[in-house]
């Protein structure tokens, strides 16, 4: 029994790791990165059924008033508002990103957000679209009054108004986490570049380069690098 | 319509939102959206596309080459100048348009009349459907059932002090009842006073 707990416990250390980490490479990276679906998930159940044991502990605190116990409700209160935060920062990073390029999120990021954040994206690109009629139902030619277009028909993906992130040229900070041996990677040349990466290196690169990093190479393993 | 004046209001109407960025004293503010000048540069528009629909009809009736190649430069060049109005039209929407998203994060739902008295009809519909959008998915029913609004800096302590700003009346708090007279101290939930802070209705004594 108490070691099926402490495999419970050491599941929860590390799904708490992976949202740590998911948050701050979110934070870091130039583009949205895709969704961690079940980790999300996964840490709500978890903070939802930390949360009713808090509130017993409260509870009962409040009625014995013992200072033990209040100290420990006090300390389990503290440390799951930490982790909220790390959720709520990580979802409002993600909605902010979202909303800097909504019309981008539709064309190409599709497969890197939710269910959920899909619907906002959506609902954002059609009231935008109302609102900006405000303006430009007033132009004379059907083919001016497009929000994404500048005139006339262009094709779906091509609009001349849409902005996009330029990912591909800004510089991020990124530590690798284990030995990833030799790897290549496109420096715009025709043979490509490769660099040896060791655990615990530092480097100063473009993230279009190392990106394929964050992930693991292996399904379900850990990430073999995080932003800084 | 003087040549020289073609783009120039759009021009001012790109710099005033973009002198406002550096001049405003809180991210909050929004200048008064500038309708005469939005509505003169639409006038604009309109003159030179009737310029275009004049210069369309003599381009049917002129034979010479070098006369059609003249009409067909100005035509392009007014086609350019509705074009290059309506880049700018759309640049002071979208700064517009990203200030008053950051507005429901900052000031919540309800709008002050000093804010809301400087946002367009349009705008302020924008803002409701912005709001309606962002609850719903941060709602129980359909979203991810989470406040995103909340902690918008790492928590420190679970508990704030704050002081009642006006009378607002009893409260239901998790931890009891609360009556919050003006002045009165209370210890809160941060959770549950970050809202009425955000209000004014609330203000935090002890940070520091």
């Amino acid at each position: 029994m108490e070691e099926d707990d402490d495999i419970e416990i050491n599941e929860n250390v590390k799904l708490y790791e992976t949202l740590k980490r998911a948050w701050n490479d979110e934070k870091n990276a130039p583009i949205l990165l895709k969704f961690k679906s079940t980790e999300v998930a996964r840490f709500q159940t978890l903070l939802a059924s930390r949360e009713r044991e808090i509130e017993e502990m409260e509870n009962s605190a409040n009625e014995s008033g013992d200072g033990n116990e209040m100290l420990l409700s006090a300390i389990g209160r503290e440390e799951l508002n930490r982790a909220k935060y790390v959720l709520r920062s990580y979802l409002r990073t993600r909605i902010k990103k979202i909303q800097q390029f909504p019309v981008h999120v539709l064309q190409r990021e599709r497969e890197a957000v939710s269910g959920k954040e899909l619907v906002f994206t959506e609902e954002l690109v059609k009231a935008y679209e109302v609102h900006a009629q405000s303006v430009l139902a007033n132009f004379p030619l059907k083919e001016y009054q497009s929000a994404f277009m500048e005139f006339g028909e262009e094709e779906v993906g091509e609009e001349s108004m849409v902005s996009h992130p330029n990912e591909a040229n800004k510089m991020v900070f990124i530590r690798i986490l284990e030995d990833v041996g030799i790897f290549k990677f496109d420096d715009g040349t025709d043979e490509g570049d490769a660099a040896d990466l060791k655990k615990g290196r530092i480097l100063f690169c473009k993230f279009e380069q190392f990106k394929g990093l964050l992930e693991s190479s292996e399904e379900g393993g850990t990430p073999r690098a995080e932003l800084l | 319509m003087s040549s020289t004046s073609f783009g120039k209001k759009a021009t001012e109407l790109v710099k005033e939102i973009a002198s406002s960025v550096e001049s405003s004293a809180s991210p909050s503010s929004i200048p008064p959206y500038n309708d005469e000048l939005v509505r003169s540069i639409l006038e604009e528009v309109k003159a030179h596309y009737q310029e275009n629909r004049s210069l369309a009809e003599k381009l049917k009736q002129v034979t010479g080459k070098e006369e059609q190649e003249g009409i067909t430069a100005a035509i392009q060049t007014h086609h350019h100048s509705i074009l290059r109005n309506k880049k700018a039209l759309m640049i002071y929407l979208n700064e517009r348009v990203k200030r008053i998203q950051s507005l429901r994060w900052t000031l919540g739902v309800g709008l002050p009349d000093s804010i809301s008295e400087n946002l367009s009809h349009s705008e302020r519909d924008y803002f409701t459907e912005y709001s309606k959008i962002l609850n719903k998915y941060m709602g129980k029913k359909e979203g991810i059932n989470m406040n995103l609004i909340l902690d918008r800096d790492p928590p420190k302590e679970h508990k704030v002090q704050v002081r009642c700003t006006k009378d607002h009346g009893v409260i239901y708090f998790k931890d009891g009842v609360v009556d919050l007279k003006k002045d009165s101290v209370h210890l809160l939930r941060r959770e549950e006073a970050q809202p009425l802070i955000s209000e004014g209705v609330l203000e935090k004594l002890d940070d520091t």
